[in-house]
């Protein structure tokens, strides 16, 4: 017989799991009180648990196995990235492609569950290199391949998804033992590389070609008007392109201290906050649980994260270092990006708040995530207790 | 990789970073949560409290007796949101949908699609406040649209009360109209407070009374969704029902004086005098100054300014060729007032030339009291012969009051002009009714600043005086006036402020105030002497004189004047008269013991013997109770 405790202590991280229910529980409370209605409720428990049952699986996967799937995973994930411009598979929403229709379940948005897997094919390649970069050519070559997902995504086209993909990229090099120097060049070469685009953009392109209306090259008319309202944190056009983010400062601002109380925000509850479920769920709580419950949470992703590096430290292996560190850089960016959205910290860009936005594709992956975690943690060199004394349980 | 100090001080700097960002959120959290939270609480505040207002019910106006004259009844009105146009020049921009809807709503309501934008692009409310589109919209109608709600989107059905006139156009000028408030009038003190949808009084007691009438609107403090449909109502505060105000008006008497300017005007028409379109007429109660009708012609229905006139309906009351109906001749129109003026000049004589009734003048048709070249004449060419005071009144003849007017004018004290003003000419009497004229009673100080521009004819002349001495010239009187200065001759001396509120109430009756008759500022500085002379010399006008023809056979006694006022227009070709004379009658009844003064004036009725007095034993009939049809009267008298 196995020794429970045993068992336990290998398998289980104690702190992951406690803030992993509290977060699922925190979303699931939420997501019932403060948004209500439309049965968004039921489907987002039918997310946490097929999310469960996935993240178990994965938890007892040896994930180093992964590594010698590059390749299929690579073409998985690419397949993943463009399948909704598939034509038969594609769903368009808002001039945005980024679901695909799978019978049974519905319309799914292959981007989430992508993201992880673009974590697992960079830490694979990344580890080849045993956690020193320190030649341009290999750096280039890293960043190029890494690159692929990024531009795969930006078919779509996703923004929000291909940023993730690059800060996830650009901490993964770092961990990954990229010179720093690289890094330097690499981080402003691409801050360089945008502002040209956007130059380049808005000078070259006959924007009265198309009335006035139309979109720029690569960069969109919305997306400018959001970059406007950022800057001047949507003074100028309260009605219009400002909108949202007026009415989500006035939501978390007048949520005070405490808050309105769980559905008794008045911005939330009467419509004023658009996406409430959503993009904006975030004001919802900011509004209705005050400062207290917005600190709570996000002392709940700062837990989560610093459990994900210690998991990231406690590995003997640098594929699982990586992944947990591009885990940990994938969530601190959408934390970052979709609750400084809400304040007028970040531009408006539409990314999920990780276990809390609601969206079945979202839920599942970032419980899935937790699951690599466990999976790494478990594979972590342990010094097992037992009555008798130590000894060391391999489980391969 | 554990224990790699390298790999270790990565994952430190990532955690660094991490926690970096959880401070950044933590402190513009802090920022918008606890240091801007009163800013944005009240805009959360702002952003979901509307107010809105219910509309008191209007008080009603009674007359003195309890007769309702203007009262209140519900109706349907049909409003819609704005359009985002500014005007029916920009219909092209609605989407064609929208212009399918201008369309459907226009024809249901029978308006035109431009009488749609027009009323939907009215700037008066707020952007998200409803416009009317129609007011009492047929049943019909309104189950037609409630039925359709998906073919007219926006439009709603709303329970209205609006003004009604059981009466119809009975002492309309009196009662006046009520209309929406607009957007000057927003502006003015008297408005203070008000809201763009309110309906205010525009003329008559509607307008003059209007803070008694309006009530105090309730508020509804409304909590509202983004989309700015009702949630909830936080509070509401009811609203407090206008009061009701009596008048001094005895709509009987309303009635019979209006029916008689009608008869005075067939009369004249008949007679020949076509231009007789147009007349007024007061009675007043001589020992309260209690006002009991007040009527002119040509009139109106108040009726049709429910909801807001039609512009043409509009233009053409105020057209010319309709004579301005909506005009209160009796307190706004000036007139002179021609020989009923000379029982004031009779009394100044009296006063101060110390003339007696023995004193006597001979009319012989001329009168050169300046000297052969400059012959006046009496109305009467072949002349009166020798006429003592109350001779020279009952038969109007004129030249014993141009002598009086040389002798004032030697005088030069301006006495004549006194004596009017203290009876109340050339100032208004304050009757509580808007747009009242001050008449004008002329010296020499106005006749300066009245031809400021023509210098010869700056300076007051001997003419002026004896023109003024029959009323004439440039002295001008309201109906209003001249009934207002016979209270003290036919009560002895005491003037009384012209009365037309009686009290006011509540809902339920009960009476709130009840208004006491109030004696003008300034007594007419006159001796008694003075007043019981012209006192007998009215009764003989009647006995004896032009008014004989008029009051024969009347059973109640009646004192009074003729007048007939000149228009001074002539025809520029021929030099002749191009319209008759205004016709005038002031008297009281009964002589002995006089209870009302009424005043007849008829525009370009002739003879004010045969035309205006007449009208005034119809509504002295009325008022003593007698049954009595029109009486022919010939007299040819000015």
């Amino acid at each position: 017989m196995y020794d429970i405790r045993a068992i336990l202590g290998r398998w289980v991280h104690p702190a992951l799991l406690v803030v992993l229910v509290l977060l699922l529980t925190y979303g699931a409370v939420f997501l019932q009180t403060a948004v209500r209605g439309d049965g968004s409720w039921a489907r987002q428990m039918q997310g946490v648990a097929l999310g469960l049952v996935l993240m178990t699986v994965v938890w007892l996967f040896d994930y180093r196995r992964l590594q010698h799937w590059l390749l299929p995973l690579f073409a998985f994930n690419i397949f993943l990235l463009v399948s909704p411009r598939i034509p038969i598979l594609g769903h368009t929403v808002s001039g945005a492609t980024r679901w695909i229709s799978v019978p049974g379940i519905g319309t799914v948005q292959p981007s989430e569950p992508a993201k992880v897997i673009t974590i697992i094919l960079l830490a694979a390649i990344i580890a080849r290199y045993g956690g020193k970069i320190e030649d341009w050519r290999t750096f280039v070559k890293v960043v190029a391949i890494s690159m692929v997902p990024f531009f795969a995504v930006m078919t779509q086209p996703d923004l929000g998804t291909g940023l993730v993909f690059l800060i996830v990229m650009v901490g993964m090099l770092f961990i990954g033992g990229a010179k720093l120097r690289y890094m330097a060049t690499l981080i402003v070469g691409g801050v360089l590389a945008i502002t040209l685009v956007f130059v380049v953009n808005v000078h070259t392109f006959d924007q009265t070609r198309r009335g006035g209306e139309g979109d720029y090259l690569l960069i969109r008319t919305y997306q400018l008007n959001r970059l406007h309202v950022f800057l001047d944190q949507g003074a100028s056009d309260p009605r219009g392109a400002g909108y949202d983010l007026n009415q989500s400062k006035i939501a978390i601002g007048s949520g005070g201290m405490s808050g309105k109380g769980l559905g008794e925000g008045t911005q939330s509850q009467l419509d004023f906050i658009s996406e409430r479920a959503t993009d904006y769920i975030f004001s919802v709580l900011g509004e209705e649980t005050g400062f207290v419950g917005a600190i709570a949470l996000i002392g709940l992703y700062m837990a989560l994260m610093i459990v994900a590096l210690s998991i990231a430290a406690s590995s003997d292996d640098i594929f699982g270092t990586l992944i947990c560190t591009g885990i940990v850089c994938m969530w601190a960016f959408q934390v970052l990006q979709n609750i400084g959205m809400t304040m007028g910290m970040m531009p408006i860009t539409g990314i999920p708040l990780p276990f809390m936005s609601y969206g079945l594709s979202a839920i599942v992956t970032n419980i899935i995530a937790c699951g690599v975690l466990f999976s790494i943690w478990s594979r972590r060199p342990y010094q097992g207790r037992t009555r008798g004394g130590s000894h060391e349980i391999t489980i391969n | 990789m554990a224990g790699d100090v390298s790999l270790n001080r990565r994952l430190l700097v990532l955690g660094g970073l991490v926690l970096l960002i959880g401070a950044a959120l933590v402190f513009r959290l802090w920022t918008l949560q606890i240091i801007q939270f009163d800013q944005f609480a009240d805009r959360a505040d702002n952003n979901l409290r509307r107010i809105a207002t219910t509309t008191a019910i209007r008080g009603r106006i009674f007359d003195r007796n309890g007769v309702e004259l203007v009262t209140n009844r519900s109706t349907i009105a049909v409003m819609a949101p704005a359009l985002r146009i500014d005007n029916y020049e920009q219909f092209d921009r609605l989407s064609e949908e929208q212009q399918a809807w201008v369309e459907r709503v226009g024809t249901t309501l029978n308006l035109s699609n431009e009488e749609v934008v027009n009323r939907l692009t009215t700037t008066r409310e707020g952007p998200l406040e409803l416009r009317l589109l129609a007011i009492d919209v047929p049943m019909e109608t309104v189950a037609y649209i409630v039925e359709r709600s998906g073919e007219f989107a926006g439009v709603e059905v709303e329970a209205r009360a609006v003004r009604q006139y059981p009466h119809g156009s009975v002492a309309a000028h009196v009662l006046g109209y009520t209309g929406n408030i607009t957007e000057a009038e927003m502006g003015q003190a008297a408005f203070e407070g008000y809201q763009a949808s309110d309906v205010v009084g525009k003329t008559g007691v509607e307008r003059s009374f209007e803070h008694i009438l309006q009530g105090v609107r309730g508020t509804r403090e409304l909590e509202v969704n983004a989309q700015g449909r009702l949630q909830r109502v936080v509070s509401e505060t009811e609203p407090t029902a206008g009061q009701d105000i009596y008048l001094t008006l005895d709509v009987n008497t309303q009635m019979a004086t209006e029916q008689a300017l009608l008869d005075a005007m067939s009369v004249a028409q008949r007679d020949g005098h076509e231009d007789a379109t147009a007349a007024s007429a007061v009675v007043m109660k001589v020992d309260t100054g209690e006002v009991l009708a007040l009527a002119s012609y040509p009139t109106y229905y108040p009726e049709e300014f429910i909801g807001g006139i039609p512009q043409d309906r509009w233009a053409e009351l105020t057209d010319e060729n309709s004579n301005f109906p909506l005009t209160n001749r009796a307190v706004s129109s000036m007139y002179p007032p021609a020989s009923t003026f000379k029982s004031f000049m009779t009394m100044a004589a009296v006063d101060k030339l110390g003339w007696g009734p023995n004193t006597t003048h001979i009319c012989t048709g001329t009168w050169t009291g300046f000297g052969e070249q400059w012959p006046w004449r009496c109305w009467l060419r072949t002349g009166h012969g020798a006429k003592n005071l109350y001779e020279a009144n009952y038969n109007s003849c004129d030249i014993p009051f141009y002598e009086a007017g040389r002798e004032f004018h030697l005088r030069g004290n301006d006495e004549i002009q006194d004596m009017a003003r203290h009876f109340g000419y050339g100032s208004v009497t304050g009757i509580d009714l808007p747009g009242e004229a001050r008449g004008r009673v002329p010296d020499a100080e106005w006749k300066a600043f009245w031809n400021r521009d023509f210098p010869e004819y700056r300076a007051w002349v001997a003419g002026d005086t004896v023109n003024l001495s029959i009323g004439q010239g440039d002295m001008l009187a309201t109906p209003l006036q001249v009934a207002y200065s016979h209270i003290p001759i036919a009560n002895g001396g005491d003037k009384w402020r012209p009365q037309l509120l009686h009290s006011i109430r509540d809902s339920r009756g009960d009476v709130i105030r009840e208004v006491e008759p109030e004696l003008a500022e300034n007594q007419p500085e006159v001796s008694d002497r003075a007043i019981t002379i012209i006192q007998n010399a009215l009764r003989m006008v009647i006995t004896d004189g032009t008014g004989r023809s008029a009051f024969r056979g009347f059973e109640v006694p009646v004192s009074g004047k003729t007048g007939t006022a000149e228009t001074g227009r002539r025809d520029p070709i021929t030099g002749l008269r191009d319209q008759d004379s205004h016709a005038w009658f002031v008297g009281y009844a009964p002589a002995n013991n006089p209870q009302y003064v009424a005043v007849v004036m008829v525009e370009h009725g002739g003879g004010g013997g045969a035309i205006a007095a007449p009208a005034a034993r119809q509504i002295f009939a009325q008022l003593f109770g007698l049954e009595e049809e029109w009486v022919t009267a010939t007299d040819a008298s000015r």
